[in-house]
């Protein structure tokens, strides 16, 4: 049974099409990664999964049809989205950003995943008080990333982690996404220019362009193929 | 002095009031990123509701409870059936015409049913003054304060501590990660009407027996509330307080010290106001630089 | 601010399909919804049709009795403010809902100077350049305000006007009210009612020909440039605060004469003549007609005069209820406007008959 299925999926913004037709399965604990270049239509299948924008085509969790559900019902069905350019409330303190994300969870189980995830990143632990605008563009993404987590998800969409963030700063965050897959057992689907990373943590990937996927296969058939390391890992 | 003291003590009791129905707009600006100019109105039915039901031998306090219900109930109606639709186009004349659609089709049923005959609806605590300090403050001044006070700390609290509080700022501060969060925005959009529908409820029947209730009444009001959410910043409900706290006490002083602008022009003031602040300093007092660019 | 209500903004260079698209099956309400180009009437079609309406109206005076003229005049003042408001919302994309304030500073223009002695016909150009001023002087700052905080603004500004006609009573004799001489000068045999439509349809055809010409001048095309995209107009050279606050204060103009107007034919006026009922009525004119074209003018003010006359017959508060529930109606189901309606319902009999059409789309 997948995790996730979705099936011809077609999305985009009012009269215009961005994704065409777009299949992909997600099996439960497996970390998959979409490339593609600037405008290939990435966020708008991590858009259309969630439910953010319509779409057409066939979309399940566990086997069970999801086309047209809310945003709100597939993140309590076990989605989280990290959108692109993260999404933290910057009024709200950390610990308010972090308690949205269990909107979906009972409020005890909230408290008590709050201080794991305070051991885990003791920065924001310090700054739980402060408003999350004021935050290093890091802090900003391990916030993100925790409040993602927060609803014990299990599949996580994370658009970009890395945009913006200093190069050892985006390896650390690689880093931190390897132990939590390893600790949680989420699935992931992590769209990211940074492929060499990306690829490195991820077992199967999938090539987007033009709105269509072109290209699929495991990250080591992707890290040695001559097209995708020449336009994809810089080499 | 003493004609002073008792100006400030009027204007923070009028101003109490403006703060109420300011704090109403505000919160729905917050919801839906739009003035509902028909806030007045609903106040108004708030106060012609509760004199209904103490007319027909409930206690005031049950009276008024249930007229805070029903406007809450409406103003939910109201954002879930009119305004959420428009929302979607995100254009400003369509959500501004159908709140004056509103406000004029809800003053016409008012003085349909109830009729243009004032209407009397009794003091909470009854009547009488009391002396403060020399300026003499009538119990209904003072009810209105506390309720008033009483009424945002109890939403400061309701905001800072409880869980539908905190998905509602989340959903004013960024409506698709919090839907990625799994809060219900709409729901928390339609809890910001209903909240304001109640406040506005309060706010109408607590300063009817001082104004007379008929159809016409709540006309005034609304324009020094608009003047108070202007003024304190329109997405900030501390400054909606603020902000009709300072109105109440100018449009007091000015009414009696600038003889020119006297008792009718007051309402020149509001305006005056509103546009200044616009102008000068277009976030208000406590607002959030968002505000500027609507 | 762009508007859904713009989109139907006549642009008189704009192509015409050549063909009628045949559109695919779509619902009562979806027709209702779209929107709609002007028809492509011929010049000469188009004008007939202007000549003939407007000699139908010259006669109408003489045929009626007064309390027709008295609608038909009112009809008549209301179109010209529509115009003035159309120039606003169509073509500067800005919203007024205060014209109430510039339609009174026009009436108690004409009142106060006829009771100096002028003749009142004499005293319409002033109400017009006395709203003018007040509107650029209220213009300059609040139109430095867009969309919703201008929404604000100009109601503030229509709830402001009662207690600011009381408050001046030296000049408007506050609550009391004050006459007015409507009556035809002593060599022109008509009566007051008569008199007052005939200067009605006058200062119409005028402001019909005026917006017309605004429209194709320079002014007009800057006004749109603004509308469409401030930032570009301005790197154009559109000096853009000065080209809005005109662009007000004319819209104000059109109000002050129709106010001036206003005051001849009921010869009689107070501050309760100036409420918010009347602001709305002036918005309601514009949603229900819809924007930007003569006609639609014409028709909104028809329907603000019937319906407080038709409702106003069941109880007077069934006027502010209908007012009411015709906004919302129009803004979800009839965003463009009965012109809008009549402009589909009358597509295919001018598509189905070339001679309607200018030669070029024969
Ligand atoms: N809100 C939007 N409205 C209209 N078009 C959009 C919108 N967002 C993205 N697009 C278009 O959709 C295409 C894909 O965008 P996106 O999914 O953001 O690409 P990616 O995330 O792969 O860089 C682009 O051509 C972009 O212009
Ligand atoms: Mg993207």
């Amino acid at each position: 049974m997948s995790l996730l299925d979705a099936r011809g999926l077609t999305a985009g913004y009012g009269q215009v099409t961005v994704l065409h037709d777009v299949s992909l399965r997600i099996e439960p604990g497996e970390i998959v990664v979409v490339l593609g270049s600037n405008g290939a239509g990435k966020t708008t299948l991590l858009r259309a999964l969630s439910g953010l924008i319509p779409a057409r085509g066939e979309l399940s969790v566990d086997d069970v049809s999801v086309i047209g559900t809310g945003t709100h019902r597939l993140a309590a069905l076990g989605m989280a989205h990290v959108p692109q350019g993260r999404g933290t409330f910057g009024d709200l303190t950390v610990e308010e950003n972090l308690l949205v994300g269990a909107a979906t969870r009972p409020r005890r189980e909230a408290r008590t995943d709050l201080d794991r995830w305070y051991a885990r990143f003791p920065r924001l632990g310090e700054r739980r008080h402060r408003p999350a605008a004021g935050l290093s563009g890091g802090e900003q993404q391990m916030l993100a990333m925790a409040r993602g987590f927060m609803s014990r998800p299990r599949l996580v969409l994370l658009d970009e982690p890395s945009l913006g963030l200093a190069p050892t700063i985006t390896t650390e965050l690689f880093g931190t996404l390897a132990e939590l897959h390893d600790e949680s057992g989420a699935a992931m689907l992590i769209v990211e220019q940074n492929a060499e990373l990306a690829l490195r943590i991820g077992e199967r990937a999938l090539l987007l362009e033009h709105g269509r996927i072109v290209q699929r296969g495991t990250t080591d058939e992707f890290r040695s193929s001559d097209d995708i390391r020449r336009a994809y890992l810089g080499v | 002095m003493d004609l002073l003291l008792q100006q400030l003590v009027d204007g923070v009791a009028a101003g109490a009031i403006y703060g109420a129905l300011a704090l109403a707009l505000v919160l729905v600006y917050r919801a839906s990123h739009t003035i509902n100019f028909a806030q007045g109105e609903m106040a108004l039915l708030g106060a012609y509701l509760s004199w209904q039901f103490f007319a027909f031998g409930l206690p005031l306090l049950a009276a008024l409870a249930v007229s805070v219900l029903a406007c809450a109930v409406l103003g939910m109606g109201i954002e879930r059936v009119l305004i959420r639709p428009l929302a979607k186009r995100n254009q400003h004349l369509p959500m501004i015409i159908t709140t004056l659609g509103l406000m004029i089709a809800l003053n016409a049923v008012i003085a349909w049913v109830w009729g243009h005959q004032t209407r009397e609806v009794p003091p909470v605590l009854g009547q009488g003054a009391v002396e403060v300090a020399g300026a003499a403050l009538s119990r209904q001044d003072l009810v209105i304060i506390a309720t008033v006070l009483g009424g945002a700390i109890a939403l400061a609290a309701f905001f800072r501590f409880t869980r539908t509080g905190l998905f509602m700022r989340a959903t004013v501060g960024d409506p698709e990660s919090a839907r990625l969060s799994g809060v219900r925005t709409g729901r928390m959009l339609s809890v910001g009407w209903g909240l304001a529908g109640g406040i506005g409820a309060i706010a109408g029947t607590l300063i009817a027996p001082e104004l007379f209730l008929q159809p016409g009444m709540m006309a005034p009001v609304l324009i020094y509330a608009f003047a108070a959410a202007t003024l304190g910043g329109l997405d900030s409900p501390l400054g909606a307080i603020v902000g009709g706290i300072i109105v109440g006490l100018a449009e007091n002083i000015a009414g009696t010290y600038v003889p020119w602008i006297g008792s009718e022009f007051k309402q020149g003031l509001a305006l005056a106001i509103i546009l200044v602040v616009l102008l000068l300093r277009p976030a208000g007092l406590f607002g959030s630089r968002k505000v500027v660019r609507v | 601010m762009t508007t859904q209500l713009d989109e139907q903004t006549e642009r008189a260079d704009a192509p015409e399909p050549a063909a009628p698209a045949r559109a695919p099956r779509i619902t009562p309400v979806e027709w209702l919804r779209t929107p709609r180009p002007p028809l492509p009437l011929s010049k000469p079609v188009s004008l007939t049709l202007g000549a003939a309406g407007v000699v139908a109206l010259a006669i109408v005076p003489f045929v009626n009795p007064s309390w027709v003229n008295l609608h038909v005049a009112l009809v008549l003042i209301f179109a010209i403010v529509a115009m003035g408001l159309n120039l606003l919302v169509g073509m500067g994309g800005q919203v007024s809902l205060g014209h109430a304030a510039f339609f009174a500073v026009g009436a108690y223009t004409t009142a106060v100077v006829g009771a100096a002695g002028v003749p009142a016909v004499a005293t319409l150009p002033l109400a017009g350049a006395v709203a003018f001023a007040i509107g650029w002087l209220f213009g300059i700052p609040a139109l430095r305000l867009q969309g919703l905080q201008l929404g604000l603004v100009t109601l503030a500004l229509a709830l402001v006007t009662p207690p600011a006609i009381r408050q001046l009573d030296e000049i408007t004799r506050g609550s009391r009210g004050i006459g007015i001489d409507g009556d035809a000068p002593a060599w022109i045999p008509l009566d007051q009612d008569q008199w007052v439509t005939l200067l009605a349809l006058a200062a119409f055809v005028l402001a019909w020909i005026a917006t017309a010409r605004f429209a194709r001048g320079r002014l007009g095309r800057s006004f749109v440039a603004i509308r469409d995209a401030e930032l570009v107009a301005e790197t154009l050279g559109v000096a853009v605060q000065r080209t809005k606050v005109r662009l007000f204060a004319t819209s104000a103009a059109y109000a002050g004469v129709g106010g001036g107007l206003y005051a001849m034919l009921l010869e009689f006026i107070g501050p309760e003549n100036f409420g918010l009922t009347l602001s709305i009525s002036f918005i309601t004119m514009i949603v229900v007609g819809g924007i930007a074209t003569v006609p639609g003018a014409v028709l909104g003010a028809a329907f603000v005069q019937a319906v407080p006359a038709i409702a106003g017959e069941i109880d007077p508060a069934a006027a502010g209820f209908t007012y009411g529930v015709v906004l919302l109606l129009f803004v979800f189901f009839v965003p463009f406007g009965l012109i809008g309606v009549i402009r589909g319902a009358l597509r295919p009999l001018v598509d189905r008959v070339p001679w309607l059409r200018p030669r070029r789309l024969r």
